[in-house]
């Protein structure tokens, strides 16, 4: 074939074009760490990596929502212990009142009594962040509304909450409900009416009504207790979905990276082998450029 | 024979190898221009007479110069750099076009950074539908409220400007169609002009207006670069006629000799000649074209269909009686429309459809949206979740631009190779030229001596004369 000279410069041209941008090409894998960083470098990889790094997104949210849904549930817990250390108290107060004669003693038992009674109407009416614990979706205002008397005791508790309670998704189609579900919260309205009732009966000294109340709080703790164990089912199953979460992140991370992460001792080699044949072309085209019959005449 | 007629024909000698060595100078400074074809001399004994000794000549001539040029091989070279050309201006338009859309893998994102970080579309539709998971976990607290209307807000912004950016790129196309159409005008005219001119000097003589000819062929080269087109050359006259086909796959006459027939215009979607709309095959125009139509097009369609997709859907789950208020206007349902209801704010945004503060049910029905799958087969807008969706638009861009890049690679090298073939019959080669120059030299330098010779003859002859 004849060789025009403008050729050798040409294909010298091409073939340095080339060789530098495989060698930019790996550089760029190399100081990254990834292979694929443009859409049009791996299309399926790009796509791929959409779906998993929105759900890696989405994830996230899972997490923060699975941490809310545990503060809403340990705040709840926590609120229900206090009523029903609240409630042994009475019932030990219960106990004492059906059998003691004195009328003094009756009335100190009274005066405990009607202050465990506004501790549980304080712990009842427990909000976090703002929001009611006990009230089902009806957050904002105090669920369990108090009638005083004129000397400022509490004379009845009303529910006022509502019968629905919200959930929170924590998984994709698993949502987890941390709030207490209607019959718990009309049962603490219970045991906070028999409160009262006791108070009043300690107050008339009347033992055979305090003997009443005192099977009454039997039935409203054992609501109490029913929703602390409920709420510890809740709080270990979010501690699953934690643990869950955690796996999914990581399974996560490792298909992102086989996407989009450089194999580095490939790339490396690659690299070097690509900067030789570079060198090689720069060199052998540099001797045969210099080199016309001209230089021998 | 006299030795006057030897001087003539050392002198004619001297002249011919003078010219030889003219062009061979002529070849060598133009080692490096790919429009340029080498020259040959051809060298001829001059006219012949009758002598003592029979019918002859004494002398040489430089006859005529020959351009060594294969019009086959010139022909693919246009027509490969025709193609190259259209692969490069759809490449460049759908990387712009990538870059438009901000789709880009880093590795920034992980499960334990922030649910909505990112500036990507995707990370913002998934951050749209991770507020309203917030809402369904803190329904009450104003700045998850706020955070929605903000992610929202920024998620049709994205939308807004991704597709702005895209309409302009393909606004850009067209006024870059606009001024090659110009362009072309004037390359058909310079064609047409050295038509009438390779003529006139060509006169029984064909082939011989070599630089005209290398003009030509540069603005024919020009040209292919620009559109594609067929070219045949009159033998006789040395003239090109250069053709293209309209959509009607009827022949559209662009230069026919001396004459432009039909100039090129742009009528704002595609290149007419004569009032035919012209079907192109190859050129920067077609390339552009096929950016604008083909990926940039189909990505604006599925943003739109994305679009339409998410307004529909939140609306239906945001207000689903229709009488309490949308999220998204309920008119704007493209990528270049899409935004909040104008009477939508953080303080009216309902997470449930009760009074009750706490009620979430709207806000798990729309963050329940992100995992709901879509079929065109029910009227969707789109196949797949709305994140499925996205990422297989990216996916089917992403390919595209893949392709486009591969046909690239590959065309590039066979246009490589056709042009180290033609380079190879036309070029200059600086090793051939020195030695035709030595040669030239050599015979320049016998020539001399001869007449040399002949003057030492003469000066004899008349010294004859003198010493009688």
């Amino acid at each position: 074939m004849r060789i025009a000279t403008n050729m050798i410069s040409g294909l010298a041209i091409n073939q340095i074009e080339n060789l530098d941008g495989n060698v930019s090409r790996l550089q760029t894998e190399v100081s990254t760490g990834q292979r694929v960083s443009k859409l049009e470098d791996n299309p399926t990889a790009a796509g791929q990596l959409v779906n998993l790094q929105s759900q890696q997104q989405t994830l996230a949210q899972y997490v923060k929502n699975t941490n809310t849904a545990l503060q809403i549930s340990q705040a709840s817990t926590s609120a229900l212990t206090n009523l029903k250390t609240v409630s042994d108290r009475a019932t030990e107060i219960a106990s004492l009142g059906s059998s003691t004669e004195s009328s003094t003693s009756a009335t100190a038992y009274a005066t405990e009594t009607n202050q465990l009674l506004e501790q549980a109407v304080q712990s009842a009416n427990t909000t976090l962040n703002g929001s009611c614990l006990f009230g089902g979706t009806a957050t904002q205002a105090s669920p369990f509304q108090v009638t005083r008397d004129s000397s400022g005791n509490i004379t009845a508790v009303t529910y006022n909450g509502s019968n629905t309670t919200a959930s929170i998704p924590v998984a994709d189609a698993t949502n987890v409900s941390p709030y207490t579900d209607a019959t718990t919260n009309q049962g603490i309205a219970d045991f906070l009416n028999n409160l009262v009732s006791l108070r009043d009966a300690l107050n008339n000294n009347d033992s055979s009504t305090v003997a009443t109340v005192s099977t009454n709080l039997q039935t409203t703790e054992n609501t109490v207790i029913n929703s602390i164990s409920e709420q510890g089912a809740v709080q270990s199953g979010l501690l699953v979905v934690q643990s869950q979460q955690s796996t999914t992140a990581t399974n996560l991370d490792t298909l992102v990276s086989s996407d989009r992460d450089v194999d580095m001792a490939q790339a490396m080699t690659q690299l070097s082998q690509a900067q030789v044949a570079y060198q090689a072309a720069l060199q052998s085209t540099a001797t045969i450029m210099s080199k016309s019959l001209i230089s021998y005449l | 024979m006299s030795l006057f007629t030897s001087l003539y024909s050392g002198t004619s000698a001297l002249n011919a190898q003078s010219y030889a060595l003219q062009v061979a100078g002529k070849n060598i400074a133009n080692v490096n221009n790919t429009n340029y074809a080498r020259e040959t001399v051809n060298l001829g004994t001059g006219p012949v007479t009758q002598t003592p000794l029979g019918y002859g000549s004494s002398n040489l001539e430089a006859q005529s110069v020959t351009q060594v040029r294969n019009a086959f091989l010139d022909q693919q070279v246009a027509q490969e750099n025709s193609i190259v050309s259209a692969l490069t201006a759809e490449q460049s338009a759908l990387q712009q076009a990538e870059a438009g859309l901000g789709e880009t893998v880093s590795s920034g994102t992980s499960a334990t950074t922030s649910a909505n970080s990112g500036a990507s579309l995707s990370s913002q539709l998934t951050g749209l539908f991770n507020a309203f998971q917030t809402l369904a976990a803190s329904p009450t607290d104003p700045g998850v409220a706020q955070n929605v209307v903000a992610s929202a807000t920024s998620f049709c912004d994205q939308m807004n400007q991704t597709d702005a950016g895209l309409a302009q790129i393909q606004t850009g196309l067209n006024s870059q169609i606009q001024s090659t159409a110009g362009n072309i005008n004037s390359l058909l005219a310079t064609i047409a002009g050295l038509n009438t001119q390779i003529a006139t000097y060509e006169a029984g003589q064909p082939g011989t207006a070599v630089d005209l000819r290398d003009q030509r062929q540069t603005a024919i080269n020009s040209l292919a670069a620009d559109m594609s087109f067929t070219s045949s050359t009159d033998s006789s006259t040395g003239q090109m006629q250069l053709t293209t086909t309209d959509t009607n796959g009827n022949a559209v006459v662009l230069v026919d000799g001396g004459t432009v027939n039909n100039t090129v215009a742009f009528n704002g979607s595609s290149l007419t000649a004569g009032g035919a709309t012209l079907a192109l095959s190859s050129g920067s125009v077609q390339g552009a074209i096929n950016a604008r139509d083909g990926g940039i097009q189909t990505l604006r369609n599925n943003l739109d269909a994305l679009a339409s997709q998410v307004v529909t859907s939140v609306n239906a789950a945001y207000n689903p009686t229709g009488t309490t208020g949308n999220f998204f206007a309920a008119s704007g349902t493209t990528a270049a429309t899409i935004a909040l209801d104008p009477s939508l704010t953080s303080s009216n945004l309902k997470a449930g459809s009760s009074a009750n503060a706490g009620d979430n049910t709207i806000a798990l029905a729309v963050a329940s949206l992100a995992n709901q799958t879509f079929s065109t087969n029910n009227r969707d807008a789109i196949d797949g979740t709305m994140t499925q969706f996205y990422a297989n638009t990216v996916t089917a861009f992403g390919q595209t631009i893949s392709d486009v890049n591969n046909q690239l690679a590959n065309q590039t090298a066979v246009q490589a190779l056709v042009t180290s073939q033609q380079q190879s019959v036309s070029g200059v080669n600086l090793d051939e030229e020195t030695t035709n120059l030595m040669m030239y030299q050599k015979a320049y330098q016998a020539s001399s001596h001869f007449l040399t010779i002949i003057d030492g003859l003469l000066d004899t002859l008349t010294q004859l004369g003198a010493g009688t």
